[in-house]
């Protein structure tokens, strides 16, 4: 059976020059960490996110969706429903966006992303159950009939009526969190982990051409640009949106890997 | 000088819900464990009260449960649950350790995403005799989740070994399994069962609605 983490640095001897940490500098994240996902899977990319928001360095590797890699038996041995992504650091690892999500914002730096307040807390978790349940099913129709499907079947033609489908069930979602942000510079008014999730559907709908759904929500199109500047929530100096895939990266099957840099 | 401590303002909410949700049930555990008062209303999900135009009002994409304290009102699961966990008293279920945050939220999501519709399958045709789906496919998906669960959780005391969120989703699932006849599903499976037993022994657990509750749709406050 072959080992999916073995590649980036875990492939390297422990003593290689080029091994991650062999120049002397030590940052928090001793061990790199490795996410095994896919650039047209929105889990990962909410994953990929909150690597890059709390500063933890990632080594991407590939697990080609549209082959079907999530239900190999290879997969299977990490993560045994074929939740997706899969994260591994030293001898942990972890599948499924919420518990990767979390067990990387446990390691990484500066503040919790989750609000302390109660009422803010699950306002957060509303606006991310509304995602899951309500926009997240959508943007991964649009995907599939929009991107993957080709990349998984050349001969694969597009559902016209699977797409307006998705279209339309987007509407009633996208007119309430556009109402949500009115008075709201983030999803619930500080930088959480709602606007993570928010920030990959948007980010689809756009590499994907679809940006028209949200083209009179002026509220969404200002966070979104804020979104797109927004610094680090851990204070380093990256824009963690830079670090999403273009709609050429998603066909070409790369994904970037989250490098921190300095302070 | 003796010292005072300010006692804490005893909290009260509301919430509507159905006994027969493994959601709702989810809710009255972490109300009970958080020591909140809870007083009930049933949403008959079943009849299509979460479609009404008045509950659309409160919650325009019909999630539930709904919850209320005072004027701040939230609803979906786990909005309520983290609404409870902060507001209620003692720490905070989710694990301070990152690895056990981690177990947690998977366990968590494996019951959502892979368990709850099979067993809310079964509990439609056995308890409200709601016909449609298919039992068996049910039954094999909801055996090849507890397998794996009864494995993991292979010397622990609660799932992540600390008591969690995944306690609660769990305990709401494998009770609703119970109703729903298939109690053998837990019992035949050692680890499961033995850690069934201690969360049964819990006193948040007497609050979960009984068989007869399900079946007439019925939900008892949380004193």
């Amino acid at each position: 059976m072959a080992d999916l983490f073995h590649y980036g640095s875990a492939a390297k001897a422990l003593d290689a020059d080029d091994r991650y940490g062999s120049d002397g500098e030590m940052k928090k994240t001793q061990y790199i960490m490795q996410l095994l996902g896919f650039p047209g899977d929105v889990d990962t990319l909410k994953c990929l996110l909150t690597a890059a928001e709390k500063g933890i360095e990632v080594e991407s590797g590939i697990l080609d969706m549209t082959k079907g890699e999530q239900d190999s038996a290879d997969y299977r041995a990490i993560s045994p429903f074929g939740l997706t992504p899969a994260l591994k650091e030293a001898y942990y690892t972890i599948a499924g966006e919420p518990g990767v999500g979390v067990f990387i914002e446990g390691r990484g730096l500066g503040n919790r992303l989750a609000p302390r307040n109660a009422a803010v807390l699950a306002t957060e978790m509303y606006w991310m159950e509304v995602g899951k349940e309500d926009v997240q099913p959508h943007i991964e129709a649009l995907m599939t009939q929009k991107v993957c499907g080709q990349m998984a079947d050349p001969a694969f033609v597009t559902n016209d009526i699977a797409v307006q489908t998705a279209r339309e069930a987007l509407t009633d979602p996208l007119d309430a969190f556009d109402e949500q942000l009115t008075s709201n510079e983030f999803v619930v008014g500080v930088y959480s982990y709602a606007d993570i999730h928010w920030t990959i559907y948007i980010h689809l709908l756009t590499v994907m051409g679809e940006g028209v759904l949200f083209a009179r929500h002026s509220n969404i199109k200002a966070w979104f640009e804020r979104i797109k500047a927004h610094k680090s929530f851990s204070g380093q100096d990256i824009i963690s949106y830079d670090f999403l895939p273009t709609l050429d990266e998603i066909k070409a099957k790369v994904m970037k890997d989250v490098e921190c840099g300095e302070f | 000088m003796p010292f005072f401590r300010k006692k804490k303002k005893e909290l009260r909410m509301t919430m509507r819900g159905f006994p027969g949700d493994a959601n709702t049930c989810k809710c009255l555990l972490m109300a009970a464990e958080k020591k909140v008062k809870l007083d009930v209303e049933v949403l008959d999900v079943l009849g299509g009260a979460c479609d009404q135009e008045a509950y659309r009002a409160l919650s325009p994409f019909g999630k539930y449960p709904y919850l209320e304290e005072g004027d701040y009102s939230t609803t979906s699961v786990n909005a309520v649950l983290s609404f409870l966990d902060v507001r209620g008293q003692g720490g905070l279920l989710n694990p301070p350790k990152a690895q056990l945050f981690g177990q947690q939220n998977y366990w968590a999501q494996v019951s959502r995403k892979l368990c709850e519709p099979a067993v809310d399958t079964l509990v439609k045709a056995s308890l409200y005799g709601i016909e449609g789906g298919d039992l068996d496919a049910a039954r094999a998906q909801i055996a090849i989740v507890l397998d794996e669960l009864n494995g993991f959780i292979d010397n622990k005391e609660y799932i992540v070994g600390v008591y969690s969120f995944a306690d609660i989703h769990w305990t709401a699932v494998a009770h609703m399994i119970t109703l729903a006849g298939e109690q053998d599903m837990i019992a035949s499976r050692s680890n499961l069962s033995a850690w069934f037993d201690r969360v049964k022994a819990r006193s948040s657990y007497a609050g979960l609605p009984s068989l007869d509750d399900v079946k007439n749709k019925q939900l008892r406050s949380v004193a």
